[in-house]
């Protein structure tokens, strides 16, 4: 899961406007309709900054980190996989 | 590209519309918009529907259902002549009446629909709504919210950011949604409702006063004889309309019952000010459902920018009146109420073709999913905790997961009921489902299991709990759970159906302008199945065809030409045989890219 | 060959053709062909010549492998002039000689083979075709054409040309013997778009024995698809695809992670931990900075301080927490042994300090994220305060409160400074003052917060309450419009004080003499009477305001009036007293009222008139500043009640009266009363509450705490069922006091005594002996309660095991119905 900000396409730090006017932006190019699962990842992020201070308090006071050991494994392997592999290496893989 | 209807199925009324030239229109027949929601036999056991259905019912009130949609999803039946038929029939007769209507209009088949229900209908009513679809022909792309489809009439693309507090007061329902629109995307806030309270219980109400009145003075009741009662239903009903407009109103009903061998006639003067107060305490529940709906929104009222009314109770002065006191707002009534649902159901169902028509939709779920567990109340240890997963509110669609732990050490199985609602205890809730996850492996209690639940566009819930220990999984998909037939009955309920609407003026229409020519006669249902995936199957090849290497091309058309035979022939075994061939051939030829 | 092994020599030396077995056995062909060489040299018979060929079989094939074509072609033609005999090893020549290219020498054996073994060949020379086309015999050059095509494609793969690989296979027909192939691209193009449905729908199709189905297997493992299993050979491949994708084993290397986590390995994860992190690093720095702080939120929700510390030190800390303490304080939180280092204020404390350098905060975001942690910061001392106050180890905490209270103000005001919009910091500064009853102060702070917040509907409506409960209506009327206007539909707590505010100005205007606007007053609250208030108590209200006005006949129609809804008087009269009362009639005309009322109470008792005077007397209980003569009121009430107990009773007036006793008294007859009602009304759990409550009251040794106990899980399981509003407190009193029981014989208040230790304390004791009739700790640790449990002790035993339950005792007490604590309507 990418980081929220990086979701929409915003800076850091980008303020309340921002954030709306990019979600808003967003979500017309991926409407719910069309794209339910690309939505969902855009409004998830967009609830985890829309509100400051609920972000800077869950950023301060957050005691488990919003994914587990398992998420970052998954993601790990979706890395591993995503990188393409020399033809003559698949080749090697022949033998027994 | 496809037409795909927007039906609003009312409890009074109901109204059909869709899009031509990006534009949401209204289907007309006859010069009549709405349909109303009556169904009934006349003399001769033949079907009426809408206006003459509804012109007999004072006449012959055991013959004729209205306010059908009050029943949906309840589990009760209803009576008509000697039949006793489910609410999601009768409903089905009606959208089989509205189908036809713009298939007559549109002179061609419509065979999809997007249907509106009240907001806060809940999952049964909402799949015997759809139930009522498909026994009408139709297949329901969509269930969507009435506020929501009203404020997809309004202007998406406000200059600024503009709030609507959209208040739906029909025959039955009552919802009020709050509604934000910004750049094109119309996102719904909040949603709150009652589903027992409308125009219906405004009609009984004064059925009531006018009854006890005429007792006073005739030591008669008139609700006591069923054609006596539905005269003064009726004409109460009409007596109310009147009041929307003037302050005073008579009734006049003559020779409505007999004393003694004397005629007895109705002939009242009514006031708002003997209609008002009846209705307040309604009125003030919905009020305080407006104010859920903008707490939950964490709105004040000042900062709605626009009310709007929708249904026809909404025509009541005293709404106006109640809502420009209580919010400090003008109301906004520019919109038919009786007509804006259908037409943004129509816009839906233009969203979902993928037509542009401008706005945006987010929805969200009115009701709080979860599941039933052990956890302590009132410092107790109780097992119908309700442990909510998707909170109201929430946008669509929508996944999220808690983890859960077992309660004891070495326990083989959890079972994990599904439950909606906003109660902390489930007996309090409505269930929905559940699953048993077994085998897991033995360990410590508190042996966590996560429990998903991804809730889509169409409030299809699947619930799926893994062990995360070991990855083993159960999923379960709620959306026909609750369904209340099983495919035969369905089937059954279609014939029966059927033999209802032949003979009937809507199916006598029908024939006129027949729609595409149906060849399939009445295959078993053994053999439907093979048959219709195979025909699937061919067109899928038939498409491949063309690209296919000169080799490849040569096998298919051989194994389309067998498969055609088979068809032809209705040979079960050879159906089944060639088409696993075809479909590895056309899964060979077929690109995901 | 299991019968051979007898063939041993003695003293554990093996002879030359067990030795071969061993190195057969083991994979090392080298060595065996060596020895099996030298032993069928030495003896040609059957067996020897038989490992002979297993083992040139194996030798060539390892050699075919590993690309020595030139060697392993030697070894081949050595096996072929020795002539092979083994059946197994026949069936292995094909294709041996193939993938060396010995076409001749294959082309020899052509005749000797079956149709299956040449349909084998044929496939295995269509994978060679693709993977070395040099290889392919010119008798099947036919599968070039293809092979080049999935060659093709693969390379377009490998440089992320899907699109393009997809249309090179285009012209493969099915029943090309490379169609094969196609599956695997597909498939290779699902893996690396993570695509696992067609990954896995086209490599499910791929024939288990060639070429394509060997590679896909260890991406299948890699994709997470399978499991891999016990084979080794599978693993090896898994792991060298791992190190090609990431140079070193990092999948592995995190599921050991994902291991020691488990077992809660500490220094084992931490290894592992560091060395991973470069890996992960070069990966994307983002995964790097997720996986430490997946570590660290668990070690902070364990509360391992010392893990955190450790972590700091072989990872970077993360951007808002620069010195890693935020997360030592927020573990020290979690902590749950109290030891001397886990003070999670002084990492807080230093954490501001981080705070003033931290960057990837704009400065309003850093005002905002200091102003918070001081509002945590202001909750220690704050709840430190609370402790002490109810500290029952009976020293003067005095100057210790203070200092606590000092630093917690500090504390607050400090987060205020910084951001004066933040709603919590307010609520919570209004909460602490209110737990130790500071009203004045807590509403100081509301209407700082109304300041900077207008819109705020908790300060509203608290200073509207406040006011209303000090009798100052028109001060709360202010209060009351804005709350009205800022949510102006149906809402409870509004609409009451509205209402409180129309009675109050009423009667305020009343006595002023300004009669039609008072009048107007209760016309509006009229409007929003709550429906549990009788119509007679309204009327009585309009007549008792008509008297004032001097208009008797206006009055003593609605007395009549009022008469009317009620079948005894006695409630009304009750009701013209009070208001008289409270809206200052001539003495004469107050005593008229209350003597009617008088006489009305000499009558026999009834239920319901009983439960109507109770309800209607609460309600003034309630307010704090009702009407001086209310003493004498209950006083006589109660007398009336007294001789109720053989009353044929409704339940809930019976409950209403219980409810009156329970504010005025803490015995008499409401134990009567309450065995009455849970005898009469076993399904209504207020009773059991009640009566549970009275025998708790009585100490554990008098009382019957079993029997309490009971009452109280009987309470809670009927009250949970019940649809009366009222039976929610009623469930959360009863568990209160369940919890209460079950932990109170054990309470031994250690936890004070650890502060300073127990010769302290005894010094102490020693010193001033003044503490006789205070609570004596030691007794109580020890031998329980004595035989005359005072009100005064039992106070304090409520209050040290609420204390430690997280309660507030009040509302303990208030149930209880002892140490009644004045208690106001504002009150949350």
């Amino acid at each position: 899961m990418l980081e929220p900000h990086l979701v929409l396409g915003v800076a850091p730090n980008a303020d309340e406007a921002t954030l709306r006017r990019r979600y808003l932006e967003r979500v017309r190019e991926n409407p719910p309709e069309q794209h339910p699962q690309r939505f969902a990842e855009i409004r998830a992020a967009y609830e985890q900054l829309r509100d400051p201070t609920e972000r800077l308090k869950r950023q301060l006071f957050a005691v488990e980190s919003s994914e587990s050991l398992d998420d970052v494994i998954a993601e790990l392997r979706l890395r591993v996989q995503g990188t393409r592999i020399p033809t003559t290496i698949l080749f090697s893989l022949t033998g027994n | 590209m496809e037409t795909i209807l927007g039906i609003d199925l009312g409890t009074t009324n109901s109204a059909v519309s869709m899009i031509r030239d990006g534009k949401a229109v209204v289907l007309e027949e006859d010069g009549q918009k709405i349909l109303p929601s009556v169904v009934g036999l006349d003399g001769s056991g033949k079907l009426l529907v809408g206006f003459p259905a509804s012109n007999q019912w004072t006449l012959a009130p055991d013959r004729t259902i209205r306010s059908v949609k009050r029943k949906m999803g309840s589990g009760e039946t209803v009576r008509l002549g000697d039949q006793t038929y489910t609410p999601q029939e009768i409903s089905a007769i009606i959208l089989r009446t509205l189908k036809e209507r713009a298939e007559r209009l549109l002179g061609q088949e419509a065979r999809k629909a997007v249907i509106t229900v009240p907001a806060f209908f809940n999952e049964q009513q909402r799949e015997a709504t759809r139930e009522a679809g498909e026994l009408a022909g139709l297949e329901v792309v969509r269930i969507i919210n009435e506020p929501t489809a009203a404020s997809l009439t309004y202007n998406p693309n406000p200059e600024q950011l503009q709030r609507l507090l959209i208040y739906d007061l029909g025959g039955g329902t009552f919802d009020v949604s709050i509604v934000q629109t910004e750049q094109g995307v119309v996102e719904v806030l909040s949603s709150h409702g009652d589903t027992q309270l409308g125009g219906d219980d405004f009609d009984h109400l004064l059925m009531d006063f006018v009854c006890d009145k005429f007792r006073e003075e005739h030591k008669l009741d008139l609700r006591a004889a069923l054609t006596s009662r539905s005269r003064v239903l009726k004409a109460v009903e009409q007596a109310k309309c009147r009041l929307s407009f003037d302050a005073f109103t008579t009734l006049q009903e003559e020779f409505i019952a007999e004393q003694g061998g004397v005629p007895l006639h109705l002939n009242m003067e009514l006031s708002r000010m003997d209609y008002e107060p009846l209705i307040e305490p309604l009125l003030n529940k919905t009020l305080v459902r407006v104010d859920e709906a903008l707490s939950d929104a964490k709105l004040t009222a000042k900062q709605i920018d626009r009310v709007i009314l929708v249904g026809g109770a909404s025509r009541t002065p005293m709404v106006h009146r109640l809502l420009q006191e209580q919010l400090g707002q003008p109301i906004h009534s520019e919109v038919d109420p009786d007509l804006c649902v259908s037409m943004g159901a129509a816009i839906q169902g233009g969203l979902i073709a993928g037509v542009d028509l401008g706005p945006v939709l987010v929805d969200i779920t009115p009701h709080t999913l979860g599941i039933q567990c052990l956890s302590e109340r009132h410092g107790f240890p109780s097992h119908y905790h309700f442990a909510p997963i998707i909170e109201r509110n929430t946008a669509l669609p929508a996944s999220r997961s808690e983890v859960f732990g077992t309660c004891f050490d070495d326990q083989e199985k959890v079972l994990i009921n599904v439950f909606q609602g906003e109660h902390s205890d489930v007996r309090q809730n409505e269930a929905v489902g559940g699953i048993e996850l077994e085998g897991l492996a033995n360990a410590k209690r508190g042996h966590e299991i996560l429990v998903r639940f991804d809730l889509d566009l169409d409030g299809i819930l699947t619930v799926t709990a893994t062990e995360k220990m070991t990855g083993l999984e159960k999923k379960l998909t709620i959306d026909n759970v609750m369904s209340r037939f099983r495919s035969e009955d369905r089937e059954q309920a279609k014939q029966r159906l059927e033999a209802v609407f032949s003979g009937s003026d809507a199916a006598a229409a029908a024939e006129r302008q027949p729609p595409t020519p149906e060849p399939d006669e009445d295959l078993s249902p053994e053999i439907k199945g093979p048959i219709d995936k195979a025909r699937e199957l061919l067109a899928q090849a038939e498409r491949l065809l063309d690209d296919a290497n000169q080799q490849d091309a040569e096998e298919m058309q051989e194994l389309i030409d067998q498969l055609r035979e088979a068809v032809n022939a209705r040979a079960v075994d050879d159906i089944q045989d060639v088409s696993a061939k075809l479909d590895d051939l056309v899964f060979y030829l077929q690109d995901a890219l | 060959m299991a019968s051979k092994s007898k063939k041993r020599s003695k003293a554990g030396q093996l002879n030359p053709v067990d030795q071969v077995r061993r190195h057969l056995e083991r994979g090392d062909f080298r060595q065996a062909l060596k020895g099996a060489r030298v032993a069928y040299r030495q003896d040609p018979s059957p067996e020897c010549r038989c490992f002979l060929e297993h083992a040139y079989i194996g030798r060539a094939q390892q050699l075919a492998h590993n690309g020595l074509t030139e060697d392993c072609r030697r070894i081949v033609r050595d096996l072929l002039d020795l002539g092979v005999t083994e059946p197994t090893v026949q069936s292995a020549m094909p294709g041996l000689l193939l993938s060396v290219g010995l076409f001749d020498r294959l082309a020899e054996r052509q005749d000797s083979l079956t149709d299956r073994e040449r349909r084998q060949i044929r496939l295995q020379a269509a994978d060679q075709a693709v993977t070395k086309p040099e290889n392919t015999p010119k008798s099947m050059a036919d599968l070039l054409g293809d092979a080049r095509r999935v060659r093709a494609a693969l390379e377009a793969v490998e440089r992320g040309e899907d699109a393009a690989a997809i249309a090179q296979l285009k012209e493969i027909a099915r029943q090309s013997l490379l169609a094969d192939w196609k599956y695997f691209v597909r498939g290779l193009i699902g893996y690396y778009r993570h695509d696992r449905t067609e990954m896995l729908a086209n490599w499910d199709r791929l024939d288990t024995d060639r070429a394509a189905a060997k590679i896909a297997a260890p991406l299948k493992v890699l994709a997470g698809a399978v499991p891999a299993g016990e084979d080794g050979i599978l693993r090896a491949k898994v792991a060298r695809l791992e190190k090609q994708g990431t140079s070193r084993m990092v999948l592995s290397e995190m599921g050991r992670l994902r291991e020691s986590v488990h077992h809660e390995d500490w220094p084992q994860a931490l290894k592992s931990l560091r060395s991973l992190r470069g890996e992960l690093r070069s990966l994307d720095p983002g995964l790097d900075r997720r996986l430490v702080a997946c570590i660290c939120g668990m070690f902070m929700h364990k509360g391992l301080v010392g893990q955190v510390d450790r972590l700091g030190r072989i990872a970077d800390p993360p951007p808002l927490d620069p010195r890693w303490n935020r997360a030592k304080a927020i573990a020290c939180e979690f902590a749950e042994d109290d030891d001397g280092d886990s003070d999670p204020e002084e990492y807080w404390r230093k954490y501001l300090a981080d705070l003033e350098t931290v960057t990837v905060l704009a400065p309003a975001e850093r005002d905002l994220a200091r102003a918070l942690v001081w509002l945590r910061l202001a909750g220690f001392p704050a709840h430190e305060a609370w402790r002490l106050r109810r500290c029952p180890c009976g020293y003067d905490h005095g100057p210790e409160i203070e200092e606590v209270e000092e630093e917690a103000r500090e504390a607050f005001e400090r987060s205020l400074t910084l951001a004066p919009g933040h709603a919590e910091t307010y609520k919570a500064m209004a909460r602490f003052h209110l737990q130790d009853g500071r009203i004045d102060e807590a509403a100081g702070v509301y209407r700082r917060m109304l300041r900077h917040l207008p819109d705020s509907l908790d300060a509203l409506l608290f200073l509207g309450e406040q006011h209303v409960a000090r009798d100052e209506p028109h001060k709360a009327r202010e209060y009351a419009d804005r709350a009205q206007a800022l949510k102006p539909l149906d809402q409870d707590r509004i609409r009451d004080l509205a209402y409180a505010v129309h009675l109050g100005m009423a009667r305020k205007l009343g006595l002023e003499g300004d009669f039609d606007r008072a009048r107007e007053e209760l016309a509006g609250a009229d409007r929003l009477k709550p429906a549990a208030i009788e119509d007679y108590r309204v009327l009585a209200r309009k007549a008792v305001l008509e008297i004032k006005a001097g208009g008797g006949l206006a009055a003593r129609r609605l007395v009549e009036q009022a008469r009317r809804t009620l079948s005894e008087p006695a409630p009304l009269w009750l009701a013209m007293a009070i208001e008289a009362r409270r809206y200052e009639l001539p003495k004469e005309e107050t005593w008229l009222y209350e003597k009617r009322w008088q006489e009305a109470l000499r009558r026999r008792c009834r239920s319901e008139t009983a439960g109507r005077m109770c309800r209607l007397l609460g309600d003034f209980l309630a307010m704090p500043k009702s009407y001086p003569e209310r003493a004498q009121h209950v006083a006589w009430l109660r007398g009336y009640v007294r001789r109720c107990t053989r009353v044929k009773w409704r339940a809930d007036d019976l409950r209403d009266v219980c409810e009156l006793l329970s504010q005025v008294e803490s015995a008499g007859v409401r134990a009567e009363f309450a065995r009455q009602g849970v005898r009469k009304f076993p399904q209504m759990a207020y009773f059991h509450l009640l009566a549970a409550e009275i025998e708790i009251s009585r100490g554990p040794v008098q009382g019957d705490w079993q029997l309490a106990q009971d009452g109280l899980e009987k309470a809670i399981e009927l009250a949970s069922k019940s649809s009366d509003p009222r039976d929610k407190k009623t469930a959360e009193t009863a568990a209160r006091l369940l919890h209460l029981i079950e932990t109170a014989p054990e309470d031994d208040c250690e936890d004070d005594w650890d502060d300073d230790s127990e010769d302290d304390w005894e010094d102490d004791d020693d010193d001033d002996d003044d503490d006789g009739d205070e609570y004596d700790g030691r007794a109580f640790d020890r031998s329980a309660f004595g035989d005359d449990l005072s009100a005064a002790r039992l106070i304090e035993i409520i209050r040290r095991a609420s204390a430690r339950a997280g309660l507030d005792p009040k509302v303990i007490f208030d149930q209880l119905g002892i140490g009644k604590a004045g208690a106001g309507r504002a009150r949350k």
